[in-house]
């Protein structure tokens, strides 16, 4: 890339993006970004040295393989410069990605922004462009001589609307199928390099087309919304949860860092299935509220008639890809459903209920 | 304990946490020097605090696991903004063989026992802080402090203690090569 091809990067005069980590796994066009003349730091040592000697307008930081340093690192970034720091996340990593961008230190947040990578390195400079878009540098930017990187705010919204659209569903608020997929297929990657466990939950709603047909497609959406509700409160923050089909959710139990790091509590199994024990606890409890759920919509009805059938399979027991647990935990709904519904079986345990198991 | 005669303005870096003896034990000596100190919980705070003293002549002293994170990068860092390295290893000795040859390496001081970085300290003050490029790197002339020699020749094992101990820091006594260095670890 030569110097007349160099985007205009949004900030300060002078300033540039530092990028720390491997860039590698972060950017389709990593090649072109060192030549591009963003300074690249493998290290996040050598990183924070470099942010506390010289100003930048950004900071993109890889959030793999930084683990359980990562809070303490970008804490001292954050002492040492004013740049604006934005996580490049796999999709595994959102969840964390986006507690650091809650969390607060000093009165800022850890983070400002997170990007799912990998990404190309326009979209970091279209993110990056959003933070400066109310200051003078936009008006350098926008008076002519705007660059690649300059997007207005109303872009950037449009942005962000294509982003949820892409990943969400629209009735529930959850994510979609093609984020679960492509979520749990990142996950057991890194369960397998890693021995961690991930648990998939497949489950539909019993009956839901007898009340589609006797209160109207309303009601059954209302159900809908309830059941993602219930489920989404009672998994942990970092479990994600998806609807993939009319009826039919998803759910992703996996193994933070620090879970894994936590010893023996992180360890349980379940002694009679080598299920981890989490998420069938879990699920016994989504199971239980939602038989406690009333549902004004279906009228005198409504009480204690919501339930669920399910299937739940584990990595590596059941499956090593993410399409064999799928069809694993399918067939144990099936079951589920075959032997008179509202129960979740365990595959590999035929007539295994979790509600069996203390 | 003899008050270290000051004859440089030294300034200290105390990586650690807070309930660390050894670091509470540190920072009270380096105020009984009369040396000007901050403490840092990690090696990733110490950075910013190292690159805002650029020039000075200073000393970052901390536990040997705490500074040889980021597969001993901190070194190359401190040593790149003019500050020593003093670590104490005082467990697993023969297990850190690694992290004590990156210290070594930039120049670092390596001691076995927390008092002797009192004499780190006074060797440094009486010496002119940083040690000198040719005192540093690999196949030159590298320093491994008394106790940390000795508990390598004994495997790893805690020395004597006491008077039966050789706990005094003579330098030139322990000058070493890095490959002497990697026999003894060898061994």
């Amino acid at each position: 890339m030569g110097a007349a091809d160099r985007p205009i990067y949004p900030g300060r005069e002078g300033q540039g993006i530092l990028l720390t980590g491997d860039i590698s796994t972060a950017f389709f066009d990593a090649d072109d970004i060192a030549a591009g003349g963003c300074e690249v730091c493998p290290n996040m040592l050598d990183a924070i040295d470099a942010a506390a000697r010289k100003s930048f307008a950004a900071i993109g930081v890889v959030m793999s393989g930084t683990s359980g340093k990562l809070v303490s690192a970008l804490r001292a970034l954050r002492e040492n410069c004013d740049a604006r720091i934005v996580l490049l996340a796999q999709m595994s990593e959102e969840p964390r990605a986006m507690q650091l961008v809650g969390a607060s230190y000093n009165g800022r947040s850890v983070a400002d922004d997170y990007l799912i990578c990998p990404v190309r390195f326009s979209a970091l400079l279209t993110r990056i462009s959003h933070f400066f878009v109310d200051t003078a540098v936009r008006d350098r930017l926008g008076g002519g001589a705007v660059g690649s990187a300059a997007v207005d705010a109303a872009t950037e919204k449009k942005i962000r609307q294509l982003e949820k659209l892409a990943t969400e569903d629209d009735l529930t608020g959850l994510k979609n199928r093609r984020y679960i997929w492509e979520f749990s297929r990142q996950i057991i990657e890194r369960a397998k390099k890693e021995d961690r466990r991930v648990t998939l939950l497949v489950f539909d709603v019993d009956n839901l087309k007898h009340y589609n047909d006797l209160y109207g497609h309303p009601a059954g959406d209302e159900i809908l919304k309830q059941v993602a509700v219930l489920i989404r409160r009672c998994c942990r923050n970092h479990d994600v949860v998806g609807r993939i089909g009319g009826d039919e959710f998803a759910v992703v139990f996996w193994d933070t860092a620090q879970r894994r790091a936590g010893g023996a509590q992180s360890e349980r199994r379940s002694a009679t299935a080598d299920h981890p024990i989490e998420a069938i606890s879990i699920a016994k409890r989504f199971v239980k509220e939602l038989g406690d759920a009333e549902l004004d919509l279906l009228g005198p009805e409504g009480k204690g008639v919501l339930a669920i059938s399910g299937g739940l399979a584990s990595f590596p027991r059941d499956g090593s890809t993410i399409e064999e647990l799928f069809r694993q935990a399918d067939k144990a709904l099936l079951e589920a459903k075959r032997s008179g519904k509202n129960r979740i079986y365990l595959v590999g345990k035929p007539q295994s209920d979790i509600s069996d198991i203390d | 304990m003899t008050k270290v005669a000051t004859n440089l303005k030294l300034q200290a870096i105390v990586v650690g946490g807070s309930a660390d003896e050894f670091v509470r034990n540190t920072m009270s000596l380096l105020e009984d020097c009369g040396i000007e100190s901050v403490l840092c919980e990690d090696v990733y705070s110490a950075v910013g605090k190292l690159s805002a003293k650029k020039g000075a002549s200073g000393v970052v002293i901390g536990r040997l696991g705490k500074l040889s994170r980021e597969q001993g990068r901190f070194f190359h860092i401190a040593s790149g903004n003019g500050f020593v390295c003093c670590c104490l290893v005082d467990k697993d000795l023969a297990g850190r063989r690694r992290q004590v040859m990156d210290a070594i390496e930039t120049g670092a001081f390596v001691v076995a026992e927390p008092a002797e970085i009192e004499e780190v300290l006074a060797e440094l003050l009486g010496g002119g802080g940083a040690r000198s490029g040719e005192q540093k790197g690999s196949g030159k002339a590298l320093t491994g402090i008394g106790s940390v020699v000795e508990k390598i020749l004994t495997g790893g094992q805690d020395g004597p203690s006491g008077n039966d101990r050789t706990s005094k820091f003579l330098k030139s006594e322990f000058l070493t090569t890095k490959e002497e260095l990697d026999a003894l670890f060898g061994a």
